[in-house]
């Protein structure tokens, strides 16, 4: 089954209702998709197993609606996306903290279970100082390896406000992390 | 300045990227949550009661039985010698109902009709 492409495997799930194939497909992304959860929830991975649960879920029942116009992890991820979205919309308004700007912004709290901590200069906390557009798309580009026309088709947003995220949230990152003296090696 | 901070970012980000999680169980809670949806063909074996089960079962068995029929009696063959008939008369014969195929085509549709009601119910 290794060899059998994402395509055949989809195809297996939706004409035959074969579970076995859609097992392999959790194997294959569980890993960004679970990643791509704990860098937007800088490093709640309880929160993120839920969310990349839920986001399998959802793939598995609207799999019939894949066509195949982009790669099934493009398709996955643009639902991770929006699982991530619909619940900030649900638990927004009552964990907004103290003083943050009215969509939550900029996260400065230290979330309660950090998973892949021990970085020399930890990771979610630099996250942390981005707004949430910017951090979603610096997390696509710089760790998952997405360029910026798949980062468009991922959330939903133009181009050109892709880039205008990425340059901001790059430029807040890069003063961040000389501000906290991580020089480049 | 701005390539800079690109390769400050993308070496602050470099292992980050190349971090794999370990499925721990986590396929597994998935495919244990998954809920009965019927994919595709599935949709066809899938059925909420006996009586829609034991409909589409049918419908299936004479679907079957018309294509064994159609093979064995060499349906192409036939169609395409009533068509070449029908193409030949056509304007030199003047139209007729075929009680016969009438009454099958009106037979045809209230199979559908019932199998559909019955499927509904």
């Amino acid at each position: 089954m290794a060899t059998l492409t994402d395509l055949s495997l989809v195809v297996q799930v939706a004409v035959a209702g074969n579970r076995r194939a859609f097992d392999e497909l959790v194997r294959r992304y569980q890993s960004p998709v679970r990643r791509f959860f704990l860098n937007l929830t800088l490093g709640d991975g309880q929160l993120s197993d839920d969310l990349a649960q839920d986001t399998f879920l959802k793939a598995y029942v609207n799999i019939s609606k894949f066509r195949g116009l982009s790669s099934f992890q493009t398709w996955l991820m643009r639902i991770a996306y929006n699982v991530f979205y619909d619940y900030k919309r649900k638990v927004l308004p009552q964990s907004l903290p103290i003083g943050s700007e009215a969509d939550g912004l900029v996260s400065d709290y230290s979330p309660p279970y950090r998973e892949g901590a021990g970085l020399s200069l930890d990771i979610y906390t630099a996250l942390a100082q981005l707004k949430p557009d910017e951090r979603t798309c610096i997390t696509l580009q710089l760790i998952d390896g997405y360029d910026i026309r798949q980062v468009a088709k991922i959330t939903g947003l133009k181009e050109g406000t892709v880039k205008s995220h990425l340059s901001r949230g790059k430029e807040k990152m890069a003063n961040y992390l000389k501000e906290n003296g991580y020089e480049r090696r | 300045m701005n390539e800079d901070n690109d390769l400050l970012l993308k070496q602050f980000f470099s292992e980050a990227a190349q971090q794999t999680i370990d499925d721990n169980g986590f396929t597994e809670r998935v495919m244990g949550r998954l809920p009965q949806v019927s994919h595709g063909l599935g949709f066809f074996f899938a059925s909420q009661s006996p009586i829609k089960h034991f409909s589409r079962l049918w419908t299936m068995f004479c679907i079957l039985v018309f294509v064994v029929l159609f093979v064995i009696f060499d349906g192409w063959q036939q169609l395409a010698i009533q068509f070449e008939v029908l193409l030949r008369t056509m304007s030199v014969s003047s139209f007729s109902i075929n009680l016969l195929m009438l009454a099958s085509i009106l037979f045809g549709l209230l199979f559908v009709g019932v199998e559909e009601s019955v499927s509904r119910a």
